[in-house]
């Protein structure tokens, strides 16, 4: 699949700014703070519904608008389909007509998404190997998603049951928490309701990451780390990978286990919302315990992975988007990378001041189209046409 | 501002769900338009909604004591589904699948929305459940739990599912309305032949 056009209005700083691609390599170029992540991040709002970046929707709105609009053509399959999201508030952009699929509202952004897929690769990817657990969680949920029909509604249960529980936890009279006191029956049914939806979600995780380990480790070997492994944790059982039944048992034992604390903290202390990708390059933590240089290439791994997936899954590539990761790679990481993207349309930012790419980075770009038989475009965007 | 009336009416229907400000002008300017046999009829419509309850056995909507459903010597009293709201009684009935009694809850628990089981109409099911006729018989011998299938919903009847069975009521069949149907959604978008299916094909819990 590719992207064959953008439109972005009032989008962070474009005013109204249309950007056609080619199927091939689409290299965007120009100074910093010039848009140049805006356009990968339009991108990757269309095939997602939401940023990569950090913040929330109103800042990607345009200083003086009060509504943004993402829209882009992506040709799939034979067919031609038309995606658009509406940011902020503002005439035709409620809460309940945001997300377009050729012209048509689609009521939730679990149907509006997996029209475009898209794989990005970005300098935060860092903190995917360094950052908190949440961060490898959001990533393993999100490809779950991506490749599993059913994750994204399993997620959102989960989510549901988990406040639930939580808020029941939290109303309880102080008197009564604490061992000995009376146990409310409701708070039987939402264990119950824990149990059951975190079992699913656990089995439906590891199953994702099985597949996602194949990848991972034949891409970290390529990266000069043949010993890098990517395993789930959770603190509340020691075979994630067992059978739902036999995940979900060890989920309750957990669950009465801690049960005294719980009324105490009025928080649900145990459970999939607390689980861990762990990365480990010959049982080294990778977190802790890894140079930046191998942190980069593991964080490379996962998103390759990634992409590993989405090929076995899907019959057509998802759209790379690479945010301006080469300037972080050392060459020989760089070249690396090159080998191992497949012939898909990339959008790929580098940033510089210069009117023309440097000749190394040059050279690579044309490498790879000429080895995946692909087009180079390159776009200027400091003279991209601004309306 | 407009004149009294007209403003005051304005405000009314702008109360309403789905409806902002400019529907509520349009809908007075319109109607300051229609014939005054047509406003009559609209007012009685509305006035005669004072007359309307909730059914004492059932707590569906009902113009006098009991609703439509209970009042008809044709449904069988055996069977009770149980639902979340009256809104779900019309969805159920436009499948002609279920010939018995409903039971409409008020609601599903969430802690979130301070719903307790005491702010739902529990009780009176338990009580419903097992009374007893005059030749010491029960009446109830059948509980469809009817909630919807979201995780609220969910809850809500394994939470029913366990008050039944401490009912000491071994004889009691009580049933889930089968899945297949949207998950996440409402019983009353899904459409009849889906819900049908759905009724039709309850497993026993
Ligand atoms: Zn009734």
């Amino acid at each position: 699949m590719w992207i064959r056009h953008l439109t972005l209005d009032s989008f962070r700083c474009h005013d109204h700014t249309v950007v056609d691609f080619v199927p091939g390599v689409n290299v965007i170029a120009g100074p910093n703070g010039s848009g140049k992540t805006s356009l990968l991040e339009a991108a990757y709002l269309l095939a997602v519904g939401h940023t990569f970046r950090p913040g929330d929707d109103q800042q990607l709105v345009a200083d003086g608008a009060s509504q943004a609009i993402v829209s882009g053509v992506v040709a799939a399959g034979g067919r031609d389909v038309e995606l658009a999201i509406g940011l902020g508030h503002g005439p035709g952009v409620g809460r309940k007509d945001r997300f377009r699929v050729n012209g048509a509202v689609r009521r939730s952004v679990r149907d509006f998404v997996g029209h475009l897929r898209a794989v990005v690769f970005s300098p935060d990817d860092l903190d995917l190997v360094k950052g908190p657990p949440a961060g490898r969680r959001e990533f393993l949920d999100r490809v779950a998603a991506a490749v599993r029909p059913g994750h994204a509604r399993l997620l959102s249960e989960w989510e549901r049951v988990l406040r639930q529980r939580n808020s029941l936890l939290a109303s309880l009279p102080r008197g009564s928490r604490g061992a000995g006191s009376e146990v409310p029956e409701t708070l039987q049914t939402w264990t119950e309701m824990v149990v059951e939806k975190g079992a699913e979600l656990t089995h439906s995780r590891v199953r994702t990451l099985e597949r996602l380990e194949r990848g991972f480790r034949e891409v970290s070997a390529r990266l000069g780390l043949p010993s890098a492994g990517v395993r789930y944790r959770a603190d509340w059982t020691a075979r994630p990978a067992e059978d739902v039944m036999t995940v979900a048992g060890d989920l309750r034992d957990g669950l009465a286990a801690v049960a005294v604390k719980e009324r105490e903290r009025g928080l649900t202390l145990v459970g999939p919302h607390r689980d861990d990708l762990v990365l480990d390059i010959s049982g080294r933590d990778g977190r802790s315990r890894a140079s930046q240089g191998e942190q980069r290439s593991l964080a490379l791994a996962l998103r390759l992975a990634e992409l590993r997936v989405q090929e076995e899954t899907f019959d057509d590539m998802p759209v790379l988007l690479l945010d301006d990761v080469l300037s972080e790679l050392d060459e020989g990481r760089q070249r690396d990378l090159f080998e191992l993207l497949p012939a898909a349309q990339t959008l790929l930012t580098v940033a510089t001041e210069d009117p023309e790419l440097a000749p190394g980075l040059e050279k690579a770009v044309r490498d790879f189209a000429t080895r995946r038989e692909l087009d180079v475009s390159v776009l200027r965007t400091d003279r991209v046409e601004r309306a | 501002m407009y004149e009294g009336p007209v403003q005051d009416l304005i405000d009314e229907f702008g109360r309403l769900p789905g409806i902002g400000p400019k529907s509520a002008q349009r809908l007075v300017f319109h109607l300051l338009g229609v014939e005054r046999v047509d406003i009559e009829r609209f007012a009685h419509a509305l006035l005669a909604l004072e007359k309307v309850g909730f059914c004492t056995r059932c707590h569906n909507v009902a113009a006098g004591e009991l609703c439509r459903i209970c009042a008809n010597p044709k449904r069988d009293p055996s069977a009770i589904c149980v639902v979340e709201e009256a809104r779900d009684v019309v969805a159920l009935e436009r499948t002609h699948e279920f010939n018995g009694l409903y039971h409409v809850l008020g609601g599903a628990l969430s802690p979130l929305d301070g719903i307790t089981p005491e702010r739902l109409r529990v009780r009176e099911l338990m009580e419903r459940v097992t009374a007893v006729e005059p030749n010491g018989t029960y009446e109830v011998q059948e509980v469809i739990l009817c909630t919807n299938p979201t995780v609220d919903g969910e809850a809500t009847a394994a939470y029913l599912l366990r008050e039944l069975q401490t009912l000491d009521r071994s004889d009691l069949a009580v049933s889930r309305i089968a899945s297949g149907l949207p998950v996440g959604g409402d019983l009353e978008y899904a459409d009849e032949v889906t819900l049908g299916r759905a009724l039709a094909g309850r497993h026993s819990l």
